[in-house]
C-alpha cells in the first residue's frame, strides 16, 4: 500500500523540520518540534524491522536459556534454572504481534538478567564455563540485531 | 509558573511587598525547572530590586532520583564556607506557585552558564580557553580540599569508610539505585556493572565533596571567572577524579595532562590516570541510570514530554549499546571509546584535530 508507513514517517519528520521548525520561535516549541523529529525518524526504522527482530531474538533467547536452564539444573542452580523455566513457560505469541512478542522478550530478558548478576557465584562452580560466557554472546548478538534502529538515529540532538 | 501566584508566594515568605519585573524559565529545564525572577521589594517608591532563583521539580519529576532537598541542604552547608555558591533562602517541600512540587529559592547571582566564542577557531580563543580550563581546575581543587567533615556534610550524606572503600561504596548504591528505577530489565547493564567491579580503582585519590556534574553549562561565569558552582543534585562524598571525568568536554579546552597536573598543584595530591578512565565509563552509567529515571514518568502517563523519550528511551539504547561494547576492553581502551563518542561542545573539530 502506498504511501508505505515508512514514507508517511518520513514525510511528517521532513515536513517539520523543513516547513515548520524555521518559523517556530518559541524555543521549547522548537524544543518539542525536535524531539518529535527524531521519534519519527526512529519509528520509519523501527516499524519495519522490529517484528523481525523480535522474532530472531525471542527464538535466540529461548534456545539460549534452554542450555543455560539444563546447565543450572546439573549445577544445582534450582532458583536460577527454576528464573529459566518459568520464562520458557510463558506461552509461544504470534510474531506478528509485536506488543505480545515484546512483552513475552521482556521476560526472557529478566530471566537473562537474574542469571547474569549471579556471575560471580557461577563463576565456583561452572567448570569448564559455559553458562555466563553463552549469555554474553547472545547479549552480543542482540545488541548487532536492533543497533540500527537507534544508531545513529539517536546520536542527533534529542530536542 | 505563574507570575501572580508567584508574586503572592514570594511576598508572603518575605514579609514584604513584591512586584515581580522578570520571570523566565533557564531552558531546557527538563529535569527540574530553574525560573530566573527579579523583582522590586518593598513599597513603591522605597523598593529594592533584588534577583532570586526558583528551583522546583518538574511535573515529570527530575532525572537524577535524588530529592530537591538534598541539593539545598548542599548549597545551605556550602554557604558557610569559602566555596562560591548562592546563598540559599529556604526549601518548601508542598508550595501553592508550583502545585505542590518541591522547590527552593536562592539569590540570583549575576554572570551566565555560557560562554559564547570559547569555541572559536581562533588564537585568542585556544588562549582563553586554557585560561577557561585552569580557572576550572583551580575551582574543583579548592572544592576537593574542604573539610567537608566540619562543614557538616557527613550530617546527610554517605559517609564512605576509606580512600580504599569509596569507590566500591559509589558503585553499589548506584547499582542498588538501578534496580530500582531501571524501567526494564537491562542484562547488558547488569554485565556492564560487573565490569565496573572488576575494574574499580583500589583507592580514591582523596575522600572528598564532589560536585557529581560539572563544567560549562553547570557553573556561573563573569569575566571568565567561576562566580558561582550550581547543580549540585549529584554531589557526594567520594573520589574526586569522578569531577575530572565528568566535566563535560573541560578537560578538552587545552592539554589534558597540564589540566591535571595544575589541579594536582593545587589539590596538594595526585589523580591516578586510571581512576579517571574509571569514571570517565562510570559516568556513562549514571548519565543512562538519571534518563532512564526519568521515562517512568513518561511511561505511567504523568509526563509525556517527548524529551523523556528521546532521553529516557533513545539516548538509553545509545547507552546500552555503548556499555555492551567496553565490557570487552580494558579500562584505558574503555574510556577513550566512551570520549570518542563525546561531543565537544566547546570547540569544533578543526580546533579539537578531530
Amino acid at each position: 500500500m502506498r504511501p508505505t508507513t515508512v514514507e508517511l514517517l518520513d514525510s511528517i519528520a521532513q515536513a517539520l523540520e523543513e516547513q515548520v521548525l524555521p518559523v517556530v520561535q518559541d524555543k521549547w516549541g522548537a524544543s518539542t518540534l525536535r524531539s518529535a523529529m527524531q521519534l519519527l525518524r526512529h519509528l520509519a526504522l523501527r516499524v519495519p524491522l522490529e517484528a523481525g527482530i523480535l522474532a530472531a531474538d525471542n527464538d535466540d533467547v529461548r534456545r539460549i536459556l534452554t542450555l543455560v536452564g539444563d546447565r543450572l539444573s546439573q549445577l544445582g542452580e534450582t532458583e536460577l534454572a527454576a528464573a529459566a523455566a518459568a520464562a520458557l513457560s510463558a506461552h509461544s505469541v504470534d510474531p506478528l504481534d509485536v506488543i505480545a512478542a515484546d512483552a513475552v522478550n521482556e521476560t526472557y530478558q529478566g530471566a537473562v538478567e537474574m542469571i547474569i548478576a549471579a556471575r560471580d557465584r557461577l563463576r565456583t562452580i561452572d567448570t569448564p564455563p559455559q553458562i555466563h560466557q553463552t549469555l554474553v554472546d547472545y547479549l552480543q548478538r542482540r545488541l548487532d540485531r536492533e543497533r540500527r534502529m537507534f544508531v545513529p538515529v539517536f546520536l542527533s540532538p534529542p530536542f | 509558573m505563574d507570575r501572580v501566584r508567584l508574586e503572592r508566594y514570594l511576598s508572603g515568605r518575605l514579609g514584604d511587598e513584591v512586584r515581580i519585573t522578570s520571570l523566565s524559565q533557564a531552558f531546557p529545564g527538563l529535569s527540574r525547572e530553574t525560573w530566573l525572577v527579579r523583582l522590586d521589594r518593598g513599597r513603591a517608591g522605597a523598593a529594592i530590586e533584588q534577583g532570586l532563583v526558583v528551583r522546583a521539580d518538574s511535573t515529570g519529576g527530575p532525572f537524577p532520583p535524588v530529592p530537591l532537598e538534598y541539593e539545598y541542604q548542599v548549597y545551605v552547608h556550602l554557604a558557610k564556607t569559602e566555596i562560591p555558591v548562592a546563598r540559599p533562602l529556604w526549601f518548601d517541600a508542598s508550595p501553592e506557585p508550583s502545585d505542590g512540587r518541591a522547590l527552593f529559592v536562592r539569590e540570583l547571582v549575576e554572570g551566565s552558564t555560557l560562554l559564547p566564542g570559547l569555541g572559536d577557531d581562533t588564537d585568542a580563543a585556544a588562549l582563553r580557553r586554557k585560561r577557561v580550563g585552569i580557572e576550572h581546575m583551580e575551582n574543583l581543587a579548592r572544592l576537593h580540599r574542604l573539610d567537608w567533615r566540619t562543614a557538616g556534610f557527613g550530617s546527610f550524606m554517605e559517609v564512605p569508610d576509606s580512600a580504599e572503600d569509596a569507590p566500591r561504596r559509589e558503585l553499589m548504591r548506584w547499582w542498588r539505585v538501578w534496580e530500582r528505577v531501571r524501567t526494564a530489565p537491562l542484562p547488558v547493564v547488569t554485565e556492564a556493572l560487573h565490569w565496573f567491579a572488576d575494574n574499580l580503582p583500589k583507592r580514591a585519590a582523596s575522600v572528598s565533596l564532589c560536585k557529581g556534574q560539572n563544567g560549562i553549562g553547570e557553573e556561573i561565569w563573569r569575566d571568565d571567572r567561576i562566580v558561582a558552582f550550581c547543580d549540585w543534585e549529584l554531589a557526594n562524598i567520594g573520589d574526586p577524579c569522578q569531577d575530572l571525568a565528568l566535566s563535560q568536554g573541560m578537560l578538552k579546552l587545552w592539554d589534558r595532562d597540564k589540566l591535571v597536573a595544575h589541579y594536582e598543584a593545587v589539590a596538594g595530591f595526585p589523580l591516578p590516570s586510571d581512576n579517571i578512565d574509571y569514571y570517565i565509563v562510570w559516568n556513562a552509567f549514571k548519565s543512562m541510570l538519571s534518563l532512564n529515571n526519568g521515562l517512568n514518568s513518561f511511561l505511567d502517563g504523568r509526563y509525556r514530554h517527548l524529551a523523556r523519550a528521546t532521553l529516557g528511551y533513545g539516548k538509553v539504547k545509545v547507552y546500552e549499546h555503548l556499555l555492551g561494547a567496553i565490557t570487552g576492553l580494558d579500562l584505558h581502551r574503555a574510556a577513550n571509546l566512551v570520549m570518542r563518542g563525546q561531543p565537544n561542545p566547546y570547540h569544533n573539530k578543526k580546533v579539537a584535530g578531530g
